[in-house]
This record gives structure tokens, C-alpha cells and sequence, in this order.
């Protein structure tokens, strides 16, 4: 039977939940949810287990049909929500009517948004996680993002969620600086490299996705040296190839690289910068 | 925070790298003869799966370990033997279809050799795996002869098929599955050498040697509708 039918499928819209443990060793990355406070949030919200999966949806909202009645809850990105046609808040326990349609537009404020229904989906696990890893084509719907016709199972949990109201403390479109900690191969940077990452803007490229964010319109240059040996990398990571254009590993990256990793992204400050819209600009600023 | 570790006879550096990682790598250069390398010691620690331990990736320069509680990890890691480690590694023959991808024109142009002259000295010696990393089924062989060598590329790809057999400095990779990717692609495999329905999901381990055979389009061809793994295909070939 199907709980909840994809009428329009979004644009890169995905099952998440806190991701993988234990398989960085063989190569398979954590994946999980971009802002991971947002996910939780709407788990909060709909009185399940923080680590439940939601649904991800990227610049572009999906629009679902219910065909039980449900609750849910909005977190992350607005997308300008709205339930058969009436606009709906976000950050608060909404009960959802059998027949109803969830709807939403392209993102006008931050990159991704959460969809958190109470109970919890049917969907197989891959090595403890629900996590969609595209790459792979494991976790979430067949390993894939949400088609049209996609079908969401739920399992009914008792008792109904407390309706609750957070403040939305998420102004995304305030983020213009990240914090960032040296990484083992700043010093491989030259100085007008260090100084330009520091001082000037980068713009997020649109060819960003899961796996990585390209940084544009400020080239850091690294010395002349020979190749390094392939080392660890991780969600959060910042690593320069030698053209220039940074790349910030995320949830979906690899997990092995060989370019200098010149800095990182705390895990809290990751979820901030994965809700910078892609041809946006921001700085970096160093952590004393 | 920064502190060091004896192990094996050896003095390694352990620091703090983001909010909940670690690295740990050698405080000098290790002596080729005693020294255990770090691949190794990190799956003796993998292989130990202590609790605390949220991800661990091991190379041969660098170990990372994701925790919340290191002062833990590192008294269960010095408890561990590491002055008899014992591995069992398997030899296994590859066949690869050495394509026309484009990448070819650059490493020739790099290398100065013919296409047939590459292959003669890529496939006269084997190749022992080195570290599994980059992505799931990406395995790293090392030693690639130094005639053979062409740098990763300054923008990688933005795609390069499952299968495909890469170079990239002085290794040789294996992508098994689609992924973005700045080595040079100078083949590709038939088999199927990533199943993740299984835990672990491949069958190719660190230390294990590969035998690449050269194979034409027609037993590519033939190979790749028989969906066979690296051990189905050495126990028929």
C-alpha cells in the first residue's frame, strides 16, 4: 500500500539519514544529510529518533501526495512550502490529512530542505544506514533520487507527536563566512596563496553536488612540488588540485585523495556551508 | 593535540585533524626494512573493530580514525601485536581491454612512447594492491615504472566508466564504479569487482597481486555478459 506518492520529484531529492559508520575503510563514504541540525530538527519536530531518515531535497522542491494521514515536518531551505495551494510553516509539527498535497518552489534561502514525516520509512538498510549513496546506487529508493511515481511506505508509530513550534534560527542567506582550520598541507601553499584564501571570495560552482563543492573566481596557488602519495580525506575537508579551484569534500566524497588538504570544516560549520547556494560568494576565515 | 606512539619499535605522531578526527603518521621517515608500513598496521586496528572507533582509512603515509573518545582507541592500539602480523595474500589475474579512450593521446605525448611500446612495459610486471580508497572498488597499485608515468590531471573528469583501469603518477587504479576522476584511463575490465549487497563488498584485499592480461574488444565483450567477480573468473580462466 502506498503511504505517500512523488507527484514532481524536485531536483536532486534523496533519502537521508546520519549516514555510514565503518565503511571509510573500504572506500564507501559516510553520505547522510548535508546539514545534519536540519535533519534532526525535523526528526525533533515529528517525535522520532534523530537518526531516522527524511527526505533531502536540493534547490528544487519535490511535491508529494499523501495518501494516509500523517504528520510532518519542514526544515532546512525555504521552498516556499505550501499545503493544497495555502502556504505552510516551516520548523513546526504539521498534521497532514489523507488527500493531501505538499508543494514547494526553487529555493529562495538556503540549498536543502528536509521533509521529516512521523514513523519511520520502509527502506533497506545498507550497512546501518538508509542513506541514498548515488554513486554506489545504495540506501534510499533503489540507490537513486526520487522519480516521478516514486512510492514512500511509512510505519505507523503511536502515539501522535506533540505539535511543536521551533524558532527558525536558520537564515542561510546571512552565511558569507565559513570558518575553516589549517589543514596538514597549508604550508604547501605560497603565500600569495595563503593570503588570497583568506581575503578574497569564492563563488560555489554550480557543477557542486554530494560529493564535493567547487570553489570558483579565486585560484589558490600551491608551489611547484611533486605529486603526494594519496592520503585520508573526509566530509569537510578542502583540498586544492593544482588548477587551483579548491574542492570541499562532502558527505558522498571519496575518501582517499592526492591533492594538499589545506584545510577543514568542523562537522557543525559543514552544515552551514552546504546551505550556500551554488553562484554564490563567501570567504573563508581562519579559526584562532 | 599532538602526542606520539610507539609501535613496533617505531615513534608515529598522532594529532587532531577537524573536530572528531585523527591522524596518525611517522614521526621520521621509516626504515624500508623494519618498518611496519601504516597500511598495514591500520587494518591490524580495522580488523580489531573497537567500539570507539567510528571510521578508520588507512594509506601508506597516513592513518585517519574518526572518534569521539581517542585517549581510548590509543590505549586499545598499543595493546595490540603488532611485532607478529601475518597475512594471507592471493594472486589474481586481471584482464583488461586496453581501449582507444581519448586519455591515450596524453600519455603518449607524455611518455614519448607508442601505444604498443607502453603496454609491452606496463604488462611485463605485476602489481601488488596497495591501498583501497577514493571510492568504494578503487584499488591502488603502486610501482607503476617510472617510463609509464603521467601526473593526474589538472581538472579531473567530470566521469570515467565502472571498470576502467587508470594511471596517475606512480600508481595504477581500478575504478569499479562510475565516478569523477583526474587519473588517465588506459583500459577497462570486464569483471565485476564491487558487490555491495555483501559485507566486505570486494574481494580484492591490501597486498593481494594483480596480473593484468591484455584481452581484445571480442572477449570483453564476451566477459562482461558473464557478470563474474575477480575469484569466479580466476577459478574458470
Amino acid at each position: 500500500m502506498q503511504d505517500i506518492e512523488i507527484l514532481k520529484a524536485g531536483l536532486f531529492t534523496t533519502i537521508q539519514d546520519h549516514g555510514r559508520k565503518n565503511t571509510a575503510h573500504f572506500a564507501l563514504p559516510q553520505s547522510g544529510a548535508m546539514d545534519m541540525v536540519a535533519a534532526e530538527k525535523g526528526n525533533l519536530l515529528v517525535d522520532n529518533p534523530l537518526t531516522h531518515p527524511v527526505i533531502e531535497c536540493t534547490l528544487l522542491a519535490p511535491s508529494l501526495l499523501f495518501h494516509k494521514a500523517s504528520y510532518m515536518a519542514l526544515t532546512g531551505a525555504d521552498m516556499d512550502w505550501k499545503i493544497n495551494g495555502s502556504s505552510v510553516d516551516r520548523y513546526k509539527t504539521i498534521k497532514i490529512n489523507a488527500g493531501d498535497i505538499l508543494s514547494g518552489k526553487a529555493s529562495r534561502n538556503g540549498c536543502r530542505a528536509y521533509i521529516a514525516i512521523h514513523g519511520k520509512f520502509h527502506i533497506q538498510e545498507h550497512y546501518g544506514s538508509c542513506a541514498t549513496y548515488v554513486n554506489a546506487k545504495i540506501g534510499g529508493l533503489e540507490g537513486r533520487t526520487f522519480v516521478k511515481g516514486d512510492n514512500l511506505q511509512v510505519s505507523r508509530t503511536d502515539p501522535p507527536p506533540p505539535i511543536i513550534q521551533l524558532s527558525i534560527a536558520d537564515h542561510y542567506s546571512a552565511i558569507k563566512k565559513i570558518y575553516f582550520d589549517k589543514g596538514p598541507e597549508w604550508n604547501l601553499l605560497t603565500d600569495r596563496g595563503q593570503e588570497n584564501f583568506n581575503t578574497k571570495a569564492f563563488t560555489l560552482s554550480a557543477a557542486s553536488n554530494r560529493m564535493g563543492a567547487r570553489l570558483l573566481d579565486n585560484p589558490i596557488e600551491i608551489m611547484e612540488g611533486k605529486e603526494m602519495s594519496s592520503v585520508p580525506v573526509f566530509p569537510g575537508i578542502i583540498q586544492i588540485p593544482h588548477a587551483g579551484d579548491p574542492i570541499v569534500i562532502l558527505q558522498d566524497g571519496q575518501t582517499t585523495g592526492g591533492y594538499p588538504r589545506i584545510g577543514i570544516i568542523s562537522r557543525k560549520e559543514l552544515d552551514r556551508f552546504n546551505q550556500i547556494l551554488p553562484n554564490t560568494q563567501f570567504h573563508f576565515v581562519m579559526k584562532d | 593535540m599532538s602526542q606520539s606512539l610507539l609501535l613496533h619499535n617505531q615513534s608515529y605522531t598522532i594529532t587532531s585533524f577537524g573536530d572528531e578526527w585523527y591522524r596518525i603518521y611517522a614521526a621520521k621517515k621509516l626504515s624500508a626494512e623494519t618498518a611496519l608500513d601504516l597500511t598495514t598496521i591500520g587494518n591490524m586496528i580495522q580488523e580489531e573493530k573497537i567500539k570507539t572507533i567510528q571510521n578508520i582509512i588507512s594509506t601508506k603515509d597516513e592513518i585517519a580514525i574518526q572518534t569521539k573518545d581517542i585517549l581510548s582507541v590509543l590505549t586499545q592500539i598499543k595493546q595490540l601485536d603488532f611485532d607478529h602480523v601475518h597475512q594471507q595474500t592471493k594472486t589474481y589475474e586481471l584482464p583488461i581491454y586496453f581501449s582507444d579512450h581519448t586519455d591515450w593521446e596524453r600519455i603518449l605525448a607524455h611518455t614519448n612512447l607508442s601505444k604498443e611500446a607502453y603496454l609491452k612495459l606496463l604488462l611485463q610486471q605485476n602489481y601488488t594492491i596497495d591501498m583501497l580508497g577514493f571510492l568504494v572498488g578503487f584499488f591502488y597499485c603502486k610501482k607503476l615504472d617510472n617510463r609509464l608515468q603521467v601526473p593526474r590531471k589538472n581538472k579531473p573528469a567530470t566521469r570515467v566508466e565502472a571498470g576502467s583501469v587508470a594511471i596517475a603518477a606512480d600508481y595504477i587504479g581500478i575504478y569499479s564504479l562510475p565516478s569523477p576522476g583526474g587519473w588517465n584511463v588506459i583500459g577497462k575490465t570486464p569483471l565485476q569487482l564491487v558487490n555491495l549487497d555483501k559485507n566486505p563488498p570486494t574481494k580484492l584485499k591490501v597486498s593481494d597481486k594483480i596480473v593484468f592480461k591484455a584481452i581484445d574488444l571480442d572477449t570483453f565483450g564476451k566477459l562482461e555478459k558473464l557478470n563474474l567477480d575477480v575469484e569466479q573468473y580466476n577459478a574458470r580462466y
